[in-house]
């Protein structure tokens, strides 16, 4: 009996009793991973980039874009000053930027501009103003730049024009009462 | 001051300058104005807008390929920034000829 009572007691245990020092890395492998766990630390190994997942971000972020789209600075100041162009009015379509080696890129359609982000450091006493602009017929002036103001329907400040539909282009100071309706 | 010279349909290089005492326009590398100047009163209100006189209108209605604006006056300056935009958008005749040997 003696021995039968060794004998199963070998059974239960196995053929040898762990190490403690492998009981003690057991547990604190398992411990270690059940507090990573717990605390967030393992939640990569369960998170997977799925297409879906993929697709809903995409979405979320077309989605913020458009929402935020307007007033968003479209336009960027190149020159290093930060100066740039923010859109104010209007719809954004076809606004593509600027292709190298042809002018046909951006346009605008007669409801849209952009405002300068600082006005204050363009207000210039002497100045110089190179664009690419396209010629069209209007039935209107059509202004390319300003930095204006009209406090009590009198003008103050610069507008870069062409002119109706003779075309030309116009600089003018705009230091006298503005008349026109528009 | 207004250009005494229509433009044709279609792009086109655009340069002005005001100084104290002088104000020009250019068009494709041309001189096609050029009449005295004061001096400019923008407020402490103005605001700078490109493709429409602000909320007041007069929109743009066509392309604006690109805008350069520098805060002084210079031959030497307007030279290279309309040969650079002439060179880059293909306009006019102000493209500095190959060299050639």
């Amino acid at each position: 009996m003696h021995d039968g009572g060794c004998g199963a007691d070998r059974l239960r245990f196995g053929s040898r009793e762990p190490a403690r020092s492998q009981l003690e890395a057991f547990l604190s492998v398992t411990n270690d991973r059940a507090e990573q766990i717990f605390t967030g630390q393992l939640s990569e190994q369960t998170f997977r980039l799925r297409p879906r997942y993929l697709e809903v971000v995409k979405e979320s972020l077309a989605k913020r874009m458009d929402s935020e789209a307007i007033g968003d600075v479209v336009w960027l100041d190149q020159s290093g000053r930060g100066i740039h162009c923010a859109w104010l009015a209007g719809t954004c379509s076809g606004w593509t930027g600027i292709t190298e080696g042809t002018a046909a890129g951006n346009s605008v359609h007669g409801q849209e501009y952009f405002g300068l982000t600082n006005s204050a450091a363009l207000r210039l006493p002497e100045f110089s103003i190179y664009t690419v602009v396209k010629a069209v017929n209007s039935d209107q002036a059509q202004s390319i730049y300003c930095n204006y103001d009209n406090p009590i329907n009198w003008g103050k400040g610069v507008n870069l024009q062409l002119t109706q539909t003779a075309k030309c282009a116009s600089l003018r100071r705009m230091a006298r009462k503005r008349t026109t309706t528009r | 001051m207004t250009s005494g010279k229509a433009l044709s349909e279609g792009y086109h290089i655009i340069g002005v300058t005001y100084e104290g005492k002088q104000k020009n326009i250019w068009v494709d590398g041309e001189l096609v104005g050029r009449s005295p100047s004061k001096g400019l009163d923008y407020g402490k209100g103005s605001v700078a807008a490109v493709g429409a006189l602000r909320e007041f209108g007069f929109e743009f209605r066509s392309g604006i390929a690109e805008l350069i604006i520098c805060d002084s006056v210079d031959a030497g300056q307007r030279a290279a920034a309309e040969g650079y935009l002439s060179a880059k958008y293909g306009i006019g005749a102000l493209v500095p000829p190959p060299r050639v040997g």
